[in-house]
């Protein structure tokens, strides 16, 4: 059985298509999800054509990696509701975790046979169906237009059939968007069991007291989770619970450094490797080969110069993510590309200190949150990447209506052009379409040429 | 008859600002803030001079603009802009927040970034469920507020002062709470505009000069109910008139924000409201069975719960028990636009209600008035069908 990746890509649906008629049956049948189970039915290495045939039409528009590991990440991710159900098939724990964006999820993994899982990410779900149907269902329930694209989530607690109906659901408030927070207390009214968890603001010198008191709060998750499943959390299964999701972060942070760096992978792959971070895709050990696949793949582009951007094209910081994927693509077919990213789960993204008691260490993370604090510390956490990265612009991309987005973004913008002086876009991704919208369009192509003649102007 | 005229209205505010001016040139300090779940006793018993900033325009929202994205909450924005124009926020030396909902917790950043004033912010749980660590964590939040103030004003903290700041805004409640109970009676002796006003002196007066005006407001409502009683036509009041009784409940109803109320009271009595600018801001009392600073911290932690809090269903038992009581046969719920915890909550409280609900939705701009004027007309006129089909009174 042998397969090697051709010269690195982007490459579309289409030729996903013809490439994956290459790719080795053997190959294809080693890949499961949930192992050492090696049933047929967890097969997940499809092309993208199979997801969009069950309604993932936006993929048909999108630009792709076509290295395997790529394959494999997007066969693993499109698969998750598959796998949810799956997993409740399989005697699991399906836990809905909402609202804190990492942290939770820590601790749900180090129970056995539970199944984390974010419903805050069915947010792409409209996108990448290119339908409104969740967001119509939301909307029946309360939620309606001028509001984020998260409450896609609340529409699939109502329809039942995007993810099976949690065992339980952890439902985490407090420094969290007005918008989220009202998809939580929807989902409570609609499924009238949640378990509300508090996730303090940051404030300035009282680090040592919001541990304390979110510990508490991470007591009463401890015993709710322990209730359900009738298992006692020990330190040994939360210090390993710990140790896997900082396999994970670790292996994140090294494709973030060698994505962004050096353009070794393109930004939608790496905003999706970000994104594991939350909930692993509801199964850790599946999601940890592939990153270490992904990592693999990377390396060995690096060390044999095979680059899938262009390393002088221009570099770009992003604010907030782009519910709409397209956008990132859009952006790199304008020989432009990432290089540094803010997507509201720095808290997710921290490696938890493993010498700290677990809780305390999951705790310490949950206040590096990217939301947990105040905007111009979400802008620094930008301005660090985008220094060390050279970005020539920052886009940010925002909700209409999004809370923190109708809040921060002027000020972040004001703190950007204090702090480091460089031109910024902002615009709000438009409703689910197949194309990003004319205006959007235009505007991201006066942006980089603008971005352009400044380079030209400094050389 | 009104039971506080529109020119005494504004004459206590007129001289309250200037006696504010006076204080402050003698060297006392002005705090304001902003939300029903600030403990002014707090500010007060730190020597300083608490007043609730509430007021919102168009205007000011516009001005707002400039600091944030028009699709901010219209409330935010327009303490933003309030800063420019209006002279009780230019009066304020410190202001104190507590983060509530999202757009309330980030508005202190935006003032410090555009005002060079000291900001306190106070966080209190977004979880209402009262559990220990909570309780305990606002509290600590309330020491770190008190030394604060105490550092801006230089006094040294004294619990009795804020023993008797307690006792002085608990009057206040009571007080509020009995003016307020004038709306149960039929037809009302007092009207919910008027509830409003009163409740934005209280804020505004000194805890005294409140107590005063709530007490005499409280004996002319007893005068007015006995002779309503000893009378039957009372030419002061007129002839009684049973006309539907609504409900007025939703976001922040600021103090110039009435065009909705003077449409609702040209047909209906409004008897009772759920709002941080009414009921919402004098409901209960502190009970001093521990020490003052955990009283006052489990006293807001747990007031009726602005819609944001979560789980909110206090609120909802509030609002069924205020309709049962005040036997409300509609309600106005008034949101501001982009204001997510109120407006998601519209359609389970309509359903949960079984009363007919209006849902208006506004920025201040008045840009829909007449529509709206039609909304609440036609609204009205149902209720009084209603009324008429179910022979009530």
């Amino acid at each position: 059985m042998s397969y090697q990746d051709p010269q690195p890509a982007r490459i579309t649906f289409e030729q996903w298509d013809e490439l994956f008629a290459r790719i080795p049956d053997e190959l294809i049948d080693r890949f499961h999800y949930f192992p050492p189970n090696s049933f047929s039915w967890s097969k997940y290495l499809f092309p993208p054509q199979t997801f969009a045939i069950y309604g993932a039409r936006h993929l048909r528009r999108l630009k792709f990696d076509n290295s395997l590991a790529s394959l494999r990440l997007w066969g693993f991710v499109n698969n998750e509701s598959e796998r949810l159900f799956r997993a409740r098939q399989m005697g699991k724990r399906v836990i809905a975790v909402m609202g804190d964006l990492g942290p939770l999820a820590v601790i749900v993994n180090s129970f056995p046979d539970c199944i984390p899982f974010y419903p805050d990410c069915w947010w792409w779900t409209p996108f990448a169906m290119e339908s409104k149907v969740l967001l119509d269902a939301a909307a029946s329930l309360g939620i309606g237009e001028a509001t984020c694209f998260s409450r896609a989530a609340l529409g699939a607690f109502a329809k039942h059939s995007y993810f099976p109906d949690p065992d339980l659901i952890l439902a985490a408030t407090g420094a969290s968007c007005d918008d989220y927070s009202g998809v939580e207390s929807l989902v409570a009214k609609l499924t009238g069991r949640v378990k509300w968890v508090e996730t303090p603001l940051r404030l300035s010198g009282q680090n040592e007291q919001l541990i304390r008191f979110l510990v508490a709060e991470y007591h009463r998750v401890v015993s709710a989770l322990e209730d359900l499943t009738g298992t006692r959390l020990t330190g040994t299964m939360l210090k390993d619970g710990i140790r896997r999701a900082n396999r994970v972060r670790h292996l994140t942070s090294r494709l973030r450094q060698l994505a962004y760096q050096h353009g070794v992978l393109p930004a939608l792959e790496t905003m999706m490797v970000e994104f594991g971070c939350l909930h692993y895709y509801s199964d850790i050990t599946e999601w940890t080969a592939i990153l270490e696949h992904l990592l693999s793949t990377a390396e060995f582009r690096l060390k044999n110069g095979l680059l899938v951007l262009n390393p002088e094209s221009l570099r770009i910081a992003w604010l907030t993510p782009p519910a709409d994927p397209l956008l990132l693509c859009f952006v790199e077919d304008h020989n432009a590309r990432l290089v540094a990213t803010e997507y509201v789960i720095n808290q997710a993204l921290s490696i938890i200190d493993e010498s700290l008691p677990g809780l305390a260490g999951i705790a310490r993370t949950t206040l590096a949150g990217s939301l947990n604090g105040t905007s111009a510390q979400r802008a620094e956490l930008l301005i660090t990447q985008a220094r060390t990265n050279q970005a020539e612009g920052v886009i940010v991309s925002g909700i209409l209506g999004g809370s923190h987005c109708a809040m921060e973004s002027k000020l972040i913008a004001q703190h950007i052009k204090q702090r480091h002086n460089i031109p910024i876009l902002e615009f709000d991704v438009a409703p689910p379409a197949k194309e990003v919208d004319r205006q959007t369009r235009t505007r991201i192509e006066a942006f980089l040429e603008v971005l352009r003649s400044r380079r030209c102007q400094k050389s | 008859m009104a039971i506080i005229a529109d020119s005494e209205i504004e004459r206590l505010r007129r001289e309250r600002i200037e006696e504010l001016k006076r204080i402050r040139s003698e060297g006392q300090k002005v705090v304001g803030y902003i939300c029903q779940y600030v403990p002014v006793e707090i500010i007060q018993a730190a020597g300083a001079i608490g007043v609730r900033l509430a007021r919102a325009d168009y205007l000011s929202s516009l001005l707002g603009e400039q600091f944030l994205r028009a699709d901010a909450c219209p409330f935010c924005k327009s303490c933003l802009g309030k800063f420019e124009t209006d002279p009780l926020y230019q009066l304020t030396d410190a202001l104190v927040f507590v983060n509530t909902c999202d757009m309330m917790r980030r508005l202190p950043e935006a003032v410090g970034a555009q005002k060079n004033l000291p900001v306190f912010q106070v966080y209190l749980p977004r979880n209402s469920e009262p559990c220990l660590n909570r309780i305990e964590e606002f509290e600590r939040q309330l020491a770190l507020l008190r030394d604060g103030l105490t550092n801006l004003t230089g006094r040294n903290w004294d619990d009795h002062r804020l023993l008797t700041a307690i006792k002085d805004y608990n009057l206040i409640r009571a007080l509020l709470t009995r003016i307020d109970s004038a709306r149960q009676t039929l037809p009302p002796l007092v009207k919910g505009s008027e509830i409003l006003d009163i409740v934005a002196l209280s804020w505004l007066l000194s805890p005294k000069q409140a107590i005063d005006l709530l007490t005499e407001v409280s004996q002319r409502l007893n005068a007015l109910n006995l002779r309503r009683k000893t009378e039957d036509i009372n030419p002061e009041l007129g002839p009684p008139s049973f006309r539907p009784r609504v409900m007025i409940a939703g976001s922040i109803l600021t103090e110039d924000d009435r065009e909705v109320i003077q449409m609702l009271e040209a047909q209906a009595d409004i008897v009772a409201d759920e709002l941080c600018t009414g009921v919402r801001f004098f409901a209960g009392q502190i009970e001093l069975d521990k020490g003052p600073l955990r009283a006052i911290a489990r006293f807001y932690f747990n007031r009726i719960p602005c819609a944001y809090r979560r789980p909110n269903d206090l609120l909802y038992e509030h609002l069924q028990q205020l309709i049962q009581e005040r036997r409300v046969q509609g309600v106005i719920y008034k949101t501001l636009l982009y204001c997510d915890p109120w407006r998601f909550e519209a359609k389970h409280l309509r359903q949960m209600l079984k009363i007919p609900v209006l849902e208006i939705d506004g920025d201040y701009s008045g840009a829909n008035i007449e529509q709206l004027r039609t909304r609440i007309e036609a609204f009205i006129e149902t209720l009084g069908q209603h009324q008429e089909a179910d022979g009530e009174f």
